[in-house]
């Protein structure tokens, strides 16, 4: 007999379904702000479907039909790159024990808090037309000109999503294959099915929720890419995150923009409820069993281990290298060679405006992540860990992009200012810490809370002593992920910063458009020391309790 | 004195409903196959979960209407429950922290009672670095140091491997004896049941069928369902026959005069897989006598069970270890009446 759910074991505080209203009208005020925007824009007597009609209509202008066909192919083609490049890892984390396998998995943080720009930038100095790739070949080959320039293109932009972007599908897919039971598998083989009619029917019925949920998440943050095509994308297209932006910021057209905006978010929509229910069913393969044994790599496994792991170094690890480098090296007067040193710092330093660059960061940043960190925690903790008919449309805000999400809360609060970029910032973190407290809260065992009741302690006590604790990690670890991705984000100050407000990412928005990379690169490792420091004041924290 | 009156909860089409007494200092086993709602009924009694009606009433205090922490019930997980963000030590001390004990008088409470459960040397441990048995001990500390009126167990050695279980069941009830604790535990496992309890209670589909001492349900049980579940030989479906008899479908059979059907309901016949005597197959048909076909012998040391096809059942019966029976053939068996029971099927 399944015993009943326990009462006590739930720790649902508010209502869940109030809760979920909450977080969904959170999400859909931005929308909802622009579309009225646009309708008070029509002049009066525009109906109510009028904002709908708009965005409708901007589909016959050619320029945004381009917009929308280039983002749905670049995000398309992107994630189907990272797809590729995601599975060979999953299957070696889930199944094989190699040095660097916990580096390879930790790097499934890499899409979330390393910010966009720091990327564009590495894969600039590493594969561009002066970068480490293309210098090593003209000197190895003797030729006078750059031989790869794909990289501002299309495939410039595939290939920056697609590294950026895999570490989602090893993550996401290799902890499921970790968990599928190999009898399965060894079952069919020995009822006669081949090797790969065996995968198709041990192993595939599992993991495919798990590709459809990582590959949908990744192609969203493709779809939503905005440094990486503001960079990259000038010659050959354009997406309609970039064009919103273009519209409102720089050729003050804001019905234009509120008609692409309601565009990019009904699609985002569309994907968000296909991510959904992939996660819905993968939720489920994910909670059966325990991992199973991993193995060395030997034979042929292990070259194709080598094979990865190279990949990897030279197109993941070569760029960041390239950054680093970068940022260390002082080029010095014309005709005299470059060398290494801490000049591009000094110079930063002394630049008027830094200090106060760092300042801006850091009094968006945290109060950003401390916002996120609590409201997420509370929507987790409201919602519990019931499942309730409607729970998936807690992800609701990760269909409203950056860009729209500034736009209508700056529609909302018009004098809202800088001050408005913090709950932006918070907001944008929002889906991620919610799923981060939710999974601590469903892996959250009942037993050691209902005995700490028997054991004389009140429910409150019981919550502060026994479950807060085992709950704590996931939430400071939230705190801190919100941190990386407000300290990194570009397009919340680049829509609502006014007057001398410039935080890091901005100063090295403008530093990268006037070519001084050097400085940029410095002023991005500036921002990853932060981070860094961040998460290590979480780790350290986990450490002392320990 | 512990009661339990009427206490009654349902999920979807499965109702618990139970009347109990358990005598003060006494342990109790509630004994039954999973599923029977044993874990429930210690969850109601915990206070983890709620029933829909009837009382629980601890030495003449009513619990019913109590939050879990003010009962002055503990409670032994099956999964053990250990806090893992705290030491063994700090699990140990968390009942007395929690009523404001200070720190140095809890400290010394868990160190004595970690002593006596021969954990003086983990409790600087954390949870998951403990072997099983470890982690049991250490939860059965946690339990008594927050001094329970009553201390309820749920299955708290079906995790555990079968020697550490025999030695472990010893160690659990001296202990609680020695704390002169209450206790209820609840267990599918038979021998760890008779090995426990001062009283045992058979559980089946969320009701208490039958109570009585280890001996009495083992070796006198009054329902078919007991004897079933206790398996200490066959049960026979039976109806009265001539005066003194009893017919079955393997014959008649006399049993001793006077012990007559422990209540209402159909009858059925019940003696000890070891109750047969070998007869010749010429005394076969006389009363009292069982007839069959060795299906299979399997040697289980202290004796030789025989499966027998008896024609219209298959019963399994205990012979002599060195007896050597071979497949297939006739054997007769006599089972005299003074071993004989009669016991009842409920309804």
């Amino acid at each position: 007999m399944k015993p009943a759910k326990p009462d006590l074991a739930r720790p649902g505080i508010i209502g869940p379904r109030l809760v979920l209203a909450a977080v969904v009208a959170l999400a859909l005020a931005p929308v909802a702000a622009i579309a009225y925007g646009s309708m008070a824009g029509a002049g009066p007597g525009a109906g109510l479907l009028s904002p709908f009609a708009a965005a409708g209509q901007a589909l016959t202008v050619p320029r945004n039909a381009r917009a929308l066909a280039f983002s749905l192919e670049q995000a398309l083609m992107s994630a189907l790159a990272a797809l590729a490049l995601g599975l060979p890892g999953a299957w070696l984390v889930a199944h094989y024990d190699f040095p660097g396998r916990r580096l390879l998995k930790a790097l499934s943080a890499v899409p979330f808090s390393v910010p966009p720009l720091l990327v564009v930038l590495s894969f600039v100095l590493y594969f561009g037309r002066s970068g480490w790739i293309n210098r090593l070949s003209m000197m190895a080959f003797g030729l006078s000109e750059p031989p790869f320039t794909f990289l501002y293109g299309f495939w410039g932009i595939v290939l920056v999503h697609g590294f950026y972007n895999f570490p989602i599908v090893l993550q996401t897919v290799g902890e499921v294959w970790a968990r599928i039971p190999r009898d399965r598998e060894e079952s069919a083989r020995l009822l006669g099915a081949g090797r790969l009619r065996a995968f198709a029917t041990g192993t595939l019925p599992s993991l495919a929720p798990a590709i459809a949920q990582a590959t949908g998440l990744a192609f969203l943050f493709c779809f939503f890419s905005f440094a990486v095509v503001l960079v990259f994308g000038g010659l050959t297209g354009s997406t309609l995150e970039v064009e919103v932006y273009r519209r409102a910021r720089i050729e003050a057209d804001p019905s234009g923009a509120a008609a692409i905006a309601l565009l990019e978010s009904a699609v985002a929509m569309a994907v968000v409820a296909l991510i959904g229910l992939a996660e819905g069913k993968n939720s489920a393969a994910r909670r059966g069993g325990t991992p199973v044994k991993r193995e060395r790599p030997a034979g042929w496994s292990a070259i194709a281990l080598l094979a990865y792991a190279s990949l990897i170094a030279v197109f993941f690890f070569g760029p960041l290298a390239a950054l680093a480098v970068e940022a260390f090296t002082v080029s010095g007067p014309p005709g005299e060679a470059a060398r290494a040193g801490f000049g591009n710092f000094a110079r930063l330093f002394a630049r008027a405006g830094f200090l106060s660059s760092l300042a801006d960061t850091a009094v968006t940043a945290l109060p950003a992540a401390f916002l996120a960190a609590f409201a997420g925690s509370l929507a987790a903790v409201g919602m519990g860990r019931k499942d309730f008919r409607g729970r998936g449309l807690a992800g609701l805000p990760l269909a409203i992009s950056g860009i729209v999400a500034a736009l209508g809360w700056s529609l909302i609060f018009p004098d809202g200012g800088n001050a408005l970029v913090v709950p932006v910032l918070a907001f944008t973190a929002l889906p991620f810490v919610i799923k981060s407290v939710s999974g601590a809260l469903a892996t959250l065992e009942p037993g050691p809370g209902l005995a700490a009741r028997t054991l004389g302690a009140s429910a409150l006590r019981a919550t502060l002593t026994i479950k807060f604790p085992a709950v704590a990690p996931a939430i400071l670890a939230a705190g801190a992920f919100s941190f990386a991705i407000s300290a990194g984000d570009l397009n919340a100050p680049l829509v609502l910063g006014r007057g001398s407000f410039q935080p890091i990412p901005i100063l090295m928005y403008r530093l990268t458009s006037s070519y001084r990379f050097s400085e940029a690169c410095a002023a991005g490792l500036v921002l990853a020391l932060m981070t860094g420091l961040v998460f290590f004041a979480k780790d350290g924290g986990s450490d002392a309790r320990a | 004195m512990l009661e339990l009156r009427g206490l009654a909860r349902t999920m979807g089409d499965f109702a618990l409903n139970v009347d109990l007494e358990l005598a003060s200092g006494a342990i109790g086993a509630i004994l039954g196959p999973s599923g029977c709602g044993k874990s429930t009924l210690l969850r109601l009694v915990a206070g983890l979960e709620h029933p829909e009606a009837g009382s629980i009433e601890l030495e003449g205090r009513r619990l019913d209407s109590l939050p879990p922490e003010a009962r002055g019930v503990g409670l032994v997980f099956q999964d053990f429950a250990l806090f893992p963000n705290m030491s063994a030590l700090r699990n140990i001390e968390y009942g007395p922290r929690m009523r404001g004990e200070p720190r140095a008088g809890r400290e010394a409470k868990a160190r004595l009672l970690a002593s006596s459960l021969g954990l003086s040397a983990l409790l600087e441990r954390q949870p998951s670095s403990l072997s099983g048995g470890e982690q049991q001990r250490v939860a059965l500390a946690r339990t008594l140091a927050a001094e329970p009126r009553l201390v309820l167990l749920d299955e708290p050695l079906s995790s555990l491997d079968a020697g550490l279980r025999r030695r472990l069941r010893g160690e659990i009830a001296e202990r609680l004896r020695e704390a002169g604790v209450m206790a209820l535990h609840v267990t599918h496992d038979v021998e760890e049941a008779l090995a426990i309890a001062d009283r045992v209670y058979l559980m089946e589909n969320g009701r208490i069928t039958e109570t009585g001492s280890p001996e009495e349900v083992y070796l006198r049980p009054r329902l078919a369902s007991t004897a079933r579940f206790v398996g200490r030989g066959p049960v026979i479906p039976a109806e009265p026959g001539s005066p003194g008899l009893l017919r079955t479908a393997l014959g008649d059979f006399a049993w001793p005069i006077g012990v007559g059907p422990g209540g209402p309901g159909r009858l059925a016949l019940f003696f000890a897989a070891d109750a047969g005597n070998l007869l010749p197959w010429a005394e076969a048909g006389r009363p009292n006598t069982l007839r069959g076909r060795v299906v299979s012998a399997s040697f289980l040391g202290r004796c030789r069970r025989v499966v027998m096809d008896c024609g219209q059942l298959i019963l399994e019966l205990d012979l002599d270890p060195g007896a050597m029976p071979r497949r297939g053939e006739n054997l007769c068996f006599d089972i005299p009446p003074d071993r004989c029971m009669l016991v009842t099927e409920e309804g």
